[in-house]
């Protein structure tokens, strides 16, 4: 039996809860598939850092108990730079993975939100990295004062 | 049934071939799409400029390393041609993010979907380019590790 289509029917972008069609802007096919071949690069890329951060904190955890028992308070400092760098660096991973999943789903639903959820993804890593690098470069000024006032 | 009320494609407003694209895979980008891609536009140029301005330092490290191997001879060639290839990997990576930020500020402004693809090309380049050279570094760490155990077996 042959299905009746309903002319009435909202389209798409409507059943999609769309408030403003007019600011929308087609993604075509060829951005679509170099978003894809991004997938696997954006994985393989916050794998590989995962598995550097986990051989880097396992070094520092056999670093760990070679030291002797009554460290100074000053060396404990040591400590918590490398482990705050391996949250961020752990973060940014997290990311990059997160960033190949949603651009996985895109390619699976083809649905504007797992675009958004790309894009979004996408902006966090690029923002954070920059935020990171300031940061570090603050630090960076800020030892050298230090050090020349010390000296 | 035939609609006789349909647009033809010569009658299709301009951006028609988009649109029929867009029919193709059925996504668009949102303006809350559009907001996050802009928003990432500024830091990807701080991150370029700040590659540059590493190249740069770069470029004067090879000059050091040009007058090392002048007195030195055979074995800094190695060191060079490293760093060398070091500076051109540092370049691309700079000017792929530098062309990823342009082409969002082109979006921004245009509003095209042809400056959003050129874009979302860049970025391409940029990730593949960081998996490549991701790859290499893997597999030279597996050599550093298997080759020495090989020889000293």
């Amino acid at each position: 039996m042959e299905q009746q289509v309903n002319p009435y029917e909202a389209g798409q972008a409507h059943q999609q809860g769309y408030s403003d069609p007019s600011s929308e802007m087609p993604v075509t096919a060829a951005a679509l598939s170099a978003l894809i071949a991004t997938k696997f690069w954006v994985s393989l890329v916050g794998i590989t850092m995962l598995v550097i951060i986990g051989l880097n904190l396992i070094s520092m955890v056999f670093m760990g108990s070679n030291m002797r028992a009554g460290v100074p308070a000053s060396m404990m400092l040591v400590w918590v730079i490398p482990l705050i760098m391996v949250v961020i660096q752990v973060i940014l991973a997290v990311r990059l993975i997160q960033y190949g999943k949603a651009i996985g789903r895109l390619q699976g639903s083809a649905s504007n939100q797992d675009f958004e959820r790309a894009m979004e993804v996408h902006t966090k890593f690029w923002k954070l990295t920059g935020i990171v690098i300031i940061v570090m470069f603050a630090l960076m000024i800020l030892t050298m004062i230090v050090g020349i006032a010390s000296a | 049934m035939e609609n006789p009320y349909q647009t033809t494609e010569s009658q299709a407003p301009s951006g028609g071939v988009f649109q029929q694209q867009q029919g193709a895979n059925g996504i668009s980008a949102t303006s809350i799409a559009q907001s996050h891609l802009y928003s990432s536009k500024g830091w990807v140029r701080f991150i370029s400029v700040l590659m540059f301005i590493y190249f740069a330092f770069m470029i004067l490290g090879l000059f050091g390393m040009f007058a090392l191997v002048s007195q030195v001879g055979g074995v800094a060639i190695l060191g060079v041609l490293l760093m060398l290839v070091m500076t051109v990997v540092l370049f691309m990576l700079a000017n792929s993010l530098s062309k990823y930020s342009t082409a969002i500020g082109r979006t921004e402004i245009s509003r095209n979907p042809g400056d959003l693809e050129t874009a979302i090309m860049h970025q391409m380049k940029f990730w593949k380019l960081c998996g490549i050279l991701t790859l290499i570094a893997l597999v030279m760490a597996l050599l550093s590790m298997f080759v020495p155990a090989l020889a000293f077996r």
